[in-house]
């Protein structure tokens, strides 16, 4: 009779230990480069994974020290999702300070610089890459010149969905980045970088 | 007698399982310092995926290093992966490039990850992998 209480009690005690695998870990603070909680919109990580694979791209290209890199317009549109493009820049802004010979702001922090004239083209560029059509290239030397940058990185995130069984859904979601050299007029990097989500991967 | 090995076999059981849970550690951990040094910390993760090449070599002044993994199992593993960059003192430098990769690998096949430093001053890194599911490491 006892053995058999034993028996019940060890195995309760292993449940309640397995149990506890699957609980959520019991400190408050838990590393920011931890995939934290997931959703199948953009979350913290992902921004994280895009910024981390933009500048590989960048470092790899080896670009000339003291090059200045302004990030364009990022064209979301095609995407139903949130984007916070503004927290895209200013990671990839603190990725590339610390890398040390790129330097790195967004276009629109730039363009007090350039005057009233390079505002203007700058508009004339983002209108262009919005609507998809081919970049001037005299206009990018002319904000070049104006703004004091090397090279504009562009950007354009769009997603496509769809239906998985159980009423569970995926989402693919698509970086595009072209680096276009101001000094050139043509582009220097072209870079694709895909995330693809489903609900079911909610740990 | 049979009722305390009984006794003991399960407290043991339950301390394993209690602990297995609670230590989310790195399955497999991989150092470029002083030499190339592969530590197995987990057997079920070393069991499952085992570290076949490692190369590393500067591009632009920025060291980049690749490490290639085997599944050795008939299964297909999810795991994920970080890089830790290290200075000529062993220093860790900081950087949001830090982050886990998430990666499946398909049965028997090889999986190739790849890191590039963040700046000129890297010298060596630590390599780490571990299973995706936190349930899974030990």
């Amino acid at each position: 009779m006892k053995i058999g209480y034993v028996m019940i009690a060890g195995m309760l005690l292993a449940c309640l230990a397995l149990t506890g695998c699957f609980t959520p870990p019991s400190q408050g603070y838990v590393p920011p480069e931890e995939m934290g909680m997931m959703t199948v919109g953009l979350d913290d990580h992902d921004y994280d994974l895009a910024v981390r694979d933009i500048a590989r791209k960048l470092f790899e290209k080896g670009l000339p020290k003291g090059y200045v890199v302004a990030l364009g317009p990022v064209d979301t549109r095609e995407c139903p999702y949130d984007v916070r493009v503004r927290q895209l820049q200013k990671s990839l802004q603190v990725v590339l300070n610390d890398e040390g010979t790129l330097k790195f702001m967004a276009a629109i922090d730039v363009m007090g610089a350039g005057g009233d004239a390079g505002t203007e083209i700058y508009r004339l560029i983002e209108y262009n890459w919005l609507n998809q059509n081919p970049i001037d290239a005299e206009d990018l030397q002319k904000f070049g010149k104006l703004a004091k940058v090397n090279g504009i990185l562009f950007g354009r995130v769009s997603s496509l969905e769809r239906e998985m069984s159980r009423g569970r859904k995926e989402v693919t979601y698509r970086f595009v980045w072209e680096l276009a050299n101001t000094e050139t007029g043509i582009v220097d990097i072209s870079h694709e970088y895909k995330i693809r989500k489903n609900t079911s991967a909610v740990r | 007698m049979n009722t305390y090995s009984l006794i003991l076999g399960m407290l043991l059981i339950g301390a394993v399982l209690t602990t297995g849970c609670r230590t989310p550690s790195a399955g497999v951990t991989v150092e470029s310092y002083p030499h190339n040094k592969i530590s197995v910390n987990s057997k079920l993760f070393g069991g499952w995926m085992t570290v076949t090449e490692i190369s590393a070599a500067k591009k632009n002044d920025l060291l980049q290093a690749q490490i290639t993994a085997q599944n050795t199992a008939t299964r297909d593993c999810q795991f994920e992966y970080r890089f830790r960059w290290l200075d000529k003192n062993g220093m860790e430098v900081s950087t949001p490039m830090v982050t886990w990769v998430q990666v499946s690998v398909s049965a028997k096949e090889k999986a190739l990850m790849r890191g590039i430093a963040p700046n000129k001053e890297v010298e060596d890194f630590d390599f780490i992998v571990r299973f995706l599911r936190t349930s899974a490491r030990w």
